[in-house]
């Protein structure tokens, strides 16, 4: 027998021809609360309702990720037995913006910013070149996020032929890795008329900006994503101890 | 990422299709590996039907060609267009391999 369920307040959506749950006012001691629903009540612009979080269990590909981003504008991920909500869903949600938390895992194994960019474009009306230099950006800082971050994977091996197996090698053995495996990383996007912004946040160590920024070799094998980064975007700000990465993008 | 080799003349083709990622380290491998058996000096690597690029895919891209140069061979990219003529335009690909307009 488990611990007692703590009480939850429901708000009820009657605008529908029946009475729906909509929302749930959750306890600060709830951990965590797993809706599903077959389609979103909070479709009337004027419920006053939080929004719904879709939810993604037993890992998500590209096409149900697509699919709760775009009805729900979130898409978070309960791997290994754990939700992975983060800190910045509901003030994204309450922006009306895009939110996605998934494992390390699943990020490495599909292409979350494509998703992301597609559901960001359709609903803002983008051109192509924007979307294309957003979706370039966002998917640089995913990588960063997983490969460096959360599964503290150097791309020093890249740089010869003869160490470039070592650097798979590496990958597959972090992503076997429990603990690195199940590590969040969150995107998540906001806008208004002038700018979109975009966030990724992983769970690694965290990174210096300036060490990394010092390496210009034209020649390099690696270390290009941040140049990429720089060059689409606006503005970039690195936050959390270099967990944190910020774009801006001007409409 | 899937590639196909295709000899034409003096010219040995990469035909590039999809999309040259981070996770595309086999395909790169077994490209590397086809290149290493190859006798071909004059490569040229197609990319119009390739749909999208990262900087890992960028990164490769610089390990094949110093490979092809250490078999005294050439190499040059065709076809560039879209999001993979972007990033190898940001990235100043244009002073460091052969780019065909």
């Amino acid at each position: 027998m488990g611990m007692p369920l703590p009480p939850f307040s429901a708000v009820l959506c009657c605008r529908h021809g029946g009475n729906v749950v909509c929302a749930w006012a959750v306890p600060d001691d709830c951990d965590g609360l797993i809706v599903e629903r077959a389609r979103c009540p909070n479709a009337d612009s004027g419920c006053d309702a939080l929004p719904v979080v879709g939810v993604a269990s037993g890992g998500a590909d590209g096409k149900s990720l697509e699919d709760s981003l775009r009805r729900f504008g979130s898409c978070v991920e309960v791997a290994f037995g754990k939700l992975l909500s983060g800190a910045n869903m509901m003030e994204t949600l309450e922006r009306d913006g895009l939110y996605m938390a998934l494992s390390t895992a699943t990020a490495y194994s599909i292409e979350p910013a494509r998703a992301f960019c597609k559901v960001l474009s359709t609903r803002l009306g983008l051109s192509a070149a924007l979307r294309d230099s957003i979706e370039l950006a966002v998917h640089e800082a995913v990588v960063n996020g997983v490969m460096h971050g959360n599964l503290e994977v150097s791309s020093d091996e890249r740089e010869t032929f003869s160490r470039f197996q070592n650097y798979c090698d590496q990958i597959e053995l972090n992503l076997a890795d429990p603990e690195l495996r199940a590590r969040r990383i969150e995107v998540f996007g906001t806008w208004d008329e002038a700018a979109i912004m975009v966030s990724v946040v992983d769970s690694g160590a965290g990174y210096d900006l300036k060490a990394l920024a010092h390496n210009n070799n034209p020649n390099r094998k690696s270390g290009r994503g941040l140049t990429l980064i720089g060059g689409l975007s606006q503005e970039v700000t690195i936050g959390d101890g270099g967990r944190q990465l910020t774009m801006r993008f001007d409409r | 990422m899937e590639f196909k080799i295709d000899s034409r003349g003096s010219e040995t083709l990469v035909v590039c299709t999809g999309r040259m990622m981070f996770a595309d380290t086999s395909e790169f491998l077994r490209l590397s590996e086809d290149i290493k058996l190859s006798d071909g000096k004059v490569w040229v690597l197609e990319f119009s039907d390739l749909a999208f690029i990262d900087s890992a895919g960028l990164g490769m891209l610089l390990m094949i060609r110093e490979l092809i140069e250490t078999q005294s061979g050439k190499v040059s990219i065709r076809g560039a267009a879209g999001q993979v003529r972007k990033a190898l335009d940001l990235a100043k690909f244009q002073e460091l391999i052969c780019i065909e307009t």
